[in-house]
């Protein structure tokens, strides 16, 4: 098992910072996951810890070792593509035994290290089939078991399954995980999809423009995002512009006010008064309430349905207040009441949401 | 309905000038082929003599022009890879200014012999260095790997055209994948690159293989009096417009057709990337 | 940072292979010109001179003007002829493209010794009429058609569609849509194949040949092959062979200074 360090990593293509001091850590046996949206430098990042291409600046340590400078052939890492790559002109078998051979070990143990590979990725019995003749799920299988075989430090995957449908999808990034948990191998993840991201990951970083935005586990990402960006990026929220109206240092609650609504926010950190803040509220965490239970929610709220939109397992409510519209999500039996209940008054109620320094 | 025909008004012109003057041509010389010497002219003699005997008259010929035009293929395969592997894969910068270099063999074979033979030629840049060293130009001159020479820098174009094109269609992540596998940057050359742009490596040479088997000012004007004469094109042209034997000038012709097609057929199996 | 000692030569000695292979193809017609325009003095003394050019004779240049007007016209069928074909190749479908292609392409697969002996055959017996300066013309229309054809279609293929069936819908007519939005698109990429025949058709050499003893035409490098062969290294033979090289030059760098290597890609370039 080995640590994975990369320190304030830079890759500039002209005068595009593609990737901007991108400091990150893996501990031993770690599932790590870079997520981020469409070129943001997720993959630039990986192939420098990779050694495919070298970075402007920065360093990169496995364990103790600095392998800044080291080729990928010499890192001992197992890499697989956003594509799958696996070689059109080698079988199956030539193909997870390739790595083997580099490292010249004898036929007898290619053969046997091949076989458990395969195995692994349950493909046994395809060492015969050519790369053109698997399906894409299978093909990246193989590939994962090429790169497992010869038994790496460190795993890099990028976008693996970005082209497989949703379907296997789902079913590869649990078996992603398990082999991962199974082989215990340090693993750098590189996704665009928060959900598979959430789903396998220990801890998460989240990349934009270049730059680490945060880092920390599924959970904490999800309900204490901690930049607009991630607040968006990361599943369906509602912004709220807004400045402060009362608050006290010493902590409870502060009122916010936007459009003329007070929205009370637990605050954690030290606000500034003359500034104006961003507020988060998930459509998840608004409820439509009795209007007899008001008192028990933090924040509750009068508004007319403005649009409702039916989206499988829920069913989404424009709601306006005051001229500002909400978006909030209901669940299970009870979402098909408000189908038709376009025009109609209710009310609202939520929790604290969260805060972001603009 | 009317779309279906649409199509027809604008190929009629295309076909029909190619109907006339390429395939008539082409069936004439086939016709030809088999009449004896100028019969054709006057009352057509018909024969398969001319198939029969050119290959006991004229096998220095066909030797010759294959050893000329094979070798010339293989040094355009030894100097255009690695060609078009830097020009794809190593430089941006002055990319183009090479690309367009390339267009200059394409000027002609009687451009490329007639320079190397001044190049070459007693009183010539070169000979006094060859005077120098105690060689006589003339052995430099009139010999085949002259001529080799000479035709590997006439089809070198279209060698690293087609190696370009198979280096090309490679997907770098293989290359990358390889060396995250271990693989040094030859062993990555060796089991990935080469076996994958052999395709273009062997439509490269048939290609430059087939366009020599025509070529004449080459042979004739650096290969010298013997070995330059006897090549496949100085023969048609000597056969049938200088000694006025048509049957045996174009059973040549046939001959070299038939080789060609057989030639350019494999290459354009090998390559998938037809146009239409 | 951290560059190995390969990272560092690389770039050097790629350079460095790719001037040298160049070198090797521009030595001919370096050779050749350095040979017209450099006189060197009985004193030993060098000097550049165009005097070379004045001793070529009257004949010479009336032959790269018939020269020059035969490229022109075959550039000018070629177009008109293949333009069409390569519209239709790209746009309708109908069964027989494949074959139709492929019976376009035939000339492509006869080297130019046969090509041009059965050219004579067939004018001999069959087209008369073309022993002279039209059987220069035809012949080496047929013989690059498809160069004008390639450029054509790899030209239509990258049109997008969206912008014709835009201009339909905006109510231009089929003929109108071709000639105000689909010609105006593709004309660099015409031009591509243009550019291709006149540099090929002003320095054909062996169909010309074959074809100048019945039709007692002779082209300009007819005249430079029987020179070097009778006059051998005489400095005026030099400068005829630059002649019609350095127009091609001119034509082709020309061309790239206005459209770059963009439409020769996929043509004849990687
Ligand atoms: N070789 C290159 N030359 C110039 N720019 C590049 C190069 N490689 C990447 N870039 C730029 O760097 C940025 C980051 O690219 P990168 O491939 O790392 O994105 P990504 O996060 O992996 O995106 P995706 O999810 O689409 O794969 C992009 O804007 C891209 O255009
Ligand atoms: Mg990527």
């Amino acid at each position: 098992m080995t640590r994975v360090e990369a320190v304030e990593l830079v890759k500039r293509y002209g005068s595009f910072v593609a990737v901007d001091k991108v400091t990150l850590r893996a501990r031993e046996g770690e599932l790590v996951t870079i997520l981020g949206p469409s070129g943001c430098g997720k993959s630039t990042t990986l192939r420098m810890l990779a050694g495919l291409i070298p970075p402007d600046w920065g360093r990169i340590f496995f364990d103790e070792r600095d392998v800044t400078s080291l080729p990928p052939d010499k890192r001992n890492i197992g890499f697989v593509f956003q594509r799958v790559a696996l070689f059109p002109h080698m079988n199956v078998y030539k193909n997870v035994a390739f790595g083997l051979e580099m490292r010249k070990l004898p036929k007898r143990v290619i053969q046997e290290k091949v076989k458990e590979a395969l195995r692994l990725v349950h493909m046994e019995g395809y060492e015969d089939r050519m790369p053109s003749q698997l399906s894409g799920g299978q093909a990246q299988r193989v590939e994962i078991a090429r790169v497992l075989a010869t038994d790496p430090e460190v795993l890099l995957f990028d976008e693996p399954l970005s082209n497989i449908d949703a379907k296997l999808k789902d079913e590869l990034k649990y078996e992603i995980r398990r082999i991962q948990r199974e082989t215990r191998k340090t693993m750098i993840y590189v996704t665009h999809d928060q959900a598979e991201a959430f789903a396998i990951s220990d801890r998460v970083y989240v990349m934009n423009n270049g730059r680490i935005e945060q880092e920390g586990s599924p959970l904490e990402i999800y309900t204490n995002p901690r930049t607009p960006f991630i607040a968006a990026f990361i599943g369906t929220t509602n912004f709220i512009e807004t400045s402060i109206k009362e608050y006290d240092e010493k902590g409870g609650i502060a009122t916010l006010e936007a459009a003329g609504l007070e929205i009370r926010v637990r605050h954690p950190s030290i606000l500034d008064k003359r500034k104006r803040y961003f507020i988060s509220i998930r459509p998840e965490d608004i409820k439509v309430i009795n209007p007899n239970d008001q008192k028990s929610y933090l924040n509750a709220f009068k508004g007319t349905v403005e649009d409702t939109i039916f989206i499988g397992t829920t069913v989404r409510l424009n709601i306006n207040i005051n001229g500002l519209v909400l978006k909030v999500d209901t669940y299970g039996a009870e979402r098909f009441n408000f189908l038709d209940s376009k025009g109609k008054e209710i009310v609202i109620g939520f929790d604290s949401p969260t805060i972001l320094n603009m | 309905m009317g779309r279906r025909w649409a199509a027809l008004p604008l190929i009629t012109p295309a076909i029909a000038l190619q109907s006339l003057f390429f395939f008539l041509p082409l069936f004439m010389i086939l016709l030809v082929s088999f009449t004896s010497r100028d019969s054709f002219f006057f009352s057509p003699l018909y024969t398969f003599d001319n198939y029969v005997k050119m290959f006991r008259i004229y096998r220095i010929d066909f030797q010759n022009t294959f050893f000329l035009a094979g070798m010339a293929g293989l040094i355009d395969i030894i100097i255009g890879y690695p060609f078009a592997y830097i020009l794809l894969r190593k430089v941006t910068r002055f990319a183009d200014v090479f690309r367009a270099i390339l267009i200059i063999p394409l000027f002609g074979e009687l451009y490329i012999a007639y320079g190397l033979l001044y190049l070459i030629l007693p009183g010539g840049p070169v000979s006094r260095l060859l005077d120098a060293l105690g060689i006589s130009p003339l052995d430099v001159l009139y010999s085949a790997p002259m001529a080799i020479f000479g035709m590997s820098l006439y089809t070198l174009p279209f060698v690293v055209y087609n190696i370009g094109i198979s280096l090309q269609g490679i997907d770098r992540s293989y290359e990358e994948a390889a060396r995250c596998l271990g693989a040094s940057r030859l062993k990555t050359f060796l089991r990935v690159t080469l076996p994958l742009s052999l395709p273009g490596i062997i439509t490269g040479w048939l290609t430059s293989f087939g366009w020599n088997l025509g070529t004449f000012a080459i042979p004739v004007l650096l290969g010298g009096p013997i070995l330059g004469t006897r090549v496949l094109a100085n023969q048609i042209w000597t056969t049938s417009l200088v000694t006025s034997d048509f049957g045996m000038g174009a059973a040549i012709g046939v001959m070299v057709v038939a080789i060609t097609m057989v030639v350019f057929y494999i290459v354009v199996k090998l390559s998938r990337g037809v146009l239409v | 940072m951290g560059r190995s000692i390969y990272e560092r030569l690389s770039p050097i000695l790629s350079y460095l292979y790719l001037i040298l292979v160049c070198t090797a193809i521009l030595l001919p017609l370096s050779i050749t010109l350095y040979r017209a325009i450099v006189v060197s003095k009985p004193d030993g003394s060098i000097t550049i001179s165009l005097q070379s050019y004045t001793m070529i004779s009257e004949a010479f240049w009336d032959k790269v003007l018939v020269n020059i007007s035969i490229s022109l016209l075959t550039v000018l069928i070629d177009v008109a002829v293949a333009v069409p074909v390569a519209y239709a190749l790209v746009k309708y479908e109908f069964k027989a493209k494949r074959l139709i292609f492929t019976y376009l392409n035939g000339v492509w697969y006869v080297p130019g010794i046969s090509y041009g002996l059965a050219l004579v055959l067939s004018y001999y017996f069959v087209y008369k009429f073309l022993l002279g300066f039209w059987g220069f013309v035809v012949a080496y229309s047929t013989g690059f058609m498809l160069l004008a054809l390639l450029t054509a279609i790899v030209a239509f293929r990258n049109l997008d569609p969206v912008y014709e069936e835009a201009a339909r819908c905006l109510g231009a007519g089929r003929l109108k849509t071709f000639f105000k939005v689909t010609l105006p698109l593709v004309g660099p990429g015409i031009t591509a194949g243009v550019v291709l025949i006149l540099v090929l058709s002003l320095n054909e050499f062996i169909t010309a040949l074959l074809l100048s003893g019945p039709t007692r035409v002779k082209t300009a490098p007819l005249q430079v092959f029987s020179d070097i062969r009778h006059a051998g290294i005489q400095p005026f033979v030099a400068a005829e062979a630059t002649v019609l090289q350095l127009v091609s030059l001119a034509i082709v760098i020309l061309y790239l200074k206005f459209f770059g290597t963009k439409y020769l890609r996929g043509a004849i370039m990687i």
